[in-house]
């Protein structure tokens, strides 16, 4: 059972503030989609709204072809995890993952082979007779998520799930949830703050940030082609240099920044107009930066000192004081092989080809 | 090393003062029960069970302990209900004036049971009711609703709003809500206000004096059995009270216990 959502103008106001603005958003039948961004951006309040649990201010939500704005939690082919898994401490595992069923009428023997079932698809077959108290977060987690698709909803509304679990079990929790999900093929809407799990879980990404949507995309496509400043600082560490379009020639456009005027093919302007004169900041990952120019294709930014360098394990990070922009150092990912220290002057470079322009919206 | 051996002593003392000044007079009631003799002062002789059997032989006796513990039972029921149900309306739906609400439930867990009492007393009058065990049985609920909703109330949290969401969000209604869900998971407040309300309302005397007329509570039937004067007989039915008491309490204790330490 899946279908697709559809929400149209939805904006909501908690008394004078502002939660929602203008969401407009359709996710396709089938899709794992992440609603990422930090807290108060709104994302909790969305899904609350797809849930049924608040009614929008404004707008319409569609869940297939149907208007389900004016039902409730219940009439809605939606069913929600919620971030504490709200199991009923009470009953069974049985029981909690029955509930749903019972409350549609199933026969007793019906509902329970079924929950069965799911509990199986969780990997908890043996723990129909358990109570919720005696299992750990993550196997709570899967109750919750078995009780959940027990309904066969048509889509299934995430809150933060994984909130509340160790770096290690949320990240086998990541991979469990997306499997289940290619298997069942419910339709999961994902509530996250965090981008690491966006990204190992989704789609698609929406980024949110302020009560309304600022990106939305594959998560390749977000992280290396961020459609606004806001969406490449979350996704990731990221440098910026601040500058203006001095000029748009056929497949080049040129950058007057502190480090002297750029050049780079306009497939980094992305979607942003390229007017002259225009405020905009250059965007470059910290593992596009290169300590040396070993090919041509590379642009330089003068030399940088070497501040500090910390190993990750995969990489160095470093942060480097460059020449011409000492007051805002730049963060670099470099390879384990880079035998630097702390002290030495590179001459910094980057890839065009991986950099970004994005519109200046910073006051 | 004289300092914290002479620290502990006095603390053991003091315990035992402590405990001595509480259970001291019951000690002495119950004991006395036990008196082979006319008057329940030493010297302690015996032990004999003859006051116990003149207890139970004593009809007006044993058909006041049938009435008390009826009373008691029913009203605790009666006011249970009445303060889970007030307790979950006033935690889950948004009224006007929650807190003035709040207040004016609990506000008779301040008062007086005298000044109760005779407000209950002039109310019957006014409606024409004659004083019973019915009579009665009201007034314990009045006193304990509030005890109950109190109770009740403060185990009402946050944590269990996303699972009754939950609970809905799968279909169910607001009594199945409230009946499969919220009153099983408020179980042990619920049964803590029962136990409390059942033996407030065994041993309440001026209430229960007040309000009843030809049918009246043991409480009520021991008063009127000290006029005529102490005998090991009225420590007897002191006793059989204490005990009673004793049995809820502990019952309380294990259900209670029994739940929490299962989770």
């Amino acid at each position: 059972m899946t279908a697709r959502v559809e929400i149209r103008g939805v904006s909501h106001r908690f008394g004078r503030f502002a939660a929602l603005t203008d969401i407009n958003l359709a996710i396709e039948a089938g899709r794992f989609t992440v609603l990422l961004g930090p807290s108060g951006c709104g994302k909790t309040t969305l899904l609350s709204i797809l849930g049924g649990f608040l009614h929008p201010s404004e707008g319409r939500v569609l869940i297939g072809e149907q208007d389900v704005t004016d039902l409730a939690p219940a009439a809605r082919a939606t069913t929600t995890m919620f971030q504490d898994y709200a199991l009923f401490p009470h009953m069974s595992l049985g029981a909690n993952v029955a509930f749903g069923l019972r409350m549609r009428g199933w026969p007793r023997a019906q509902r329970e082979s079924r929950a069965r079932e799911l509990l199986a698809l969780v990997s908890l077959e043996g723990a129909f007779a358990k109570r919720p108290h005696e299992l750990s977060g993550g196997q709570r987690q899967r109750v919750a998520l078995a009780r959940a698709l027990a309904v066969e909803p048509d889509v299934l509304l995430l809150d933060e799930p994984l909130g509340a679990l160790d770096l290690k079990l949320r990240r086998q929790m990541q991979d469990e949830l997306k499997t289940i999900q290619k298997r069942v093929g419910t339709t999961f809407v994902h509530v996250t703050h965090d981008q690491e799990e966006a990204m190992a879980i989704a789609d698609e990404i929406v980024v949110m940030n302020q009560g309304r949507i600022e990106d939305i995309g594959a998560p390749q496509r977000v992280y290396l082609r961020p459609g606004s400043l806001f969406a490449a600082g979350f996704m990731g560490e990221a440098n910026l240099i601040p500058g203006r379009i001095a000029a748009a020639a056929a497949g080049t456009i040129t950058l007057s920044t502190a480090f002297g005027s750029l050049a780079l093919p306009t497939s980094t302007l992305g979607a942003l107009a390229p007017t002259e004169g225009r405020k905009i900041k250059l965007c470059i990952r910290p593992e596009h930066l290169k300590p040396n120019r070993d090919n041509s294709e590379l642009i330089g930014l003068g030399p940088a000192r070497v501040v500090d360098d910390a190993f990750f394990g995969t990489h160095y990070r470093c942060h480097l004081t460059s020449e011409a922009q000492p007051e805002a150092p730049f963060v670099a990912y470099l390879p384990q092989t880079a035998s630097l220290t702390v002290g030495d002057t590179v001459a910094l470079c980057f890839d065009p080809a991986a950099a970004v322009i994005l519109a200046d919206t910073d006051k | 090393m004289s300092r914290p051996a002479l620290s502990t002593v006095a603390s053991a003392l003091y315990l035992a003062a402590l405990y001595g000044f509480i259970f001291l007079p019951v000690a002495v009631l119950v004991l006395f029960s036990f008196q082979d003799g006319r008057f329940p002062i030493p010297p302690f002789e015996g032990p004999t069970l003859k006051w116990y059997a003149a207890v139970f032989a004593d009809g007006k006796l044993v058909a006041a302990l049938v009435n008390s513990l009826l009373v008691a039972l029913i009203s605790s029921a009666a006011a249970c209900m009445l303060g889970f149900t007030a307790a979950y309306g006033l935690a889950r739906h948004k009224l006007p004036a929650v807190e003035l609400q709040r207040a004016i439930i609990t506000a008779p867990l301040t008062v007086s049971y005298l000044i109760i009492g005779l407000g209950l007393l002039i109310a019957f009058n006014t409606l024409g009711m004659p004083r019973s065990l019915l009579t009665v049985g009201i007034g314990h609920a009045v006193i304990n609703t509030p005890l109950c909703f109190a109770i009740i109330y403060s185990q009402l949290g946050a944590h269990q709003v996303n699972i009754e969401r939950a609970a809905r969000d799968l279909g169910a209604n607001d009594w199945q809500v409230m009946t499969l869900v919220t009153a099983p998971m408020l179980a042990p407040a619920v049964l803590a206000s029962y136990a409390l309300s059942v033996t407030f309302s065994w041993d309440e005397f001026i209430i229960a004096f007040l309000l009843s007329r030809f049918d009246v509570t043991l409480p009520v039937e021991i008063w009127s059995l000290l006029r005529s004067g102490l005998n090991p007989k009225t420590n007897a039915v002191g006793s059989v009270v204490f005990l009673i008491s004793i049995v809820v309490v502990l019952g309380l204790e294990l259900a209670v216990f029994a739940r929490t330490a299962k989770k």
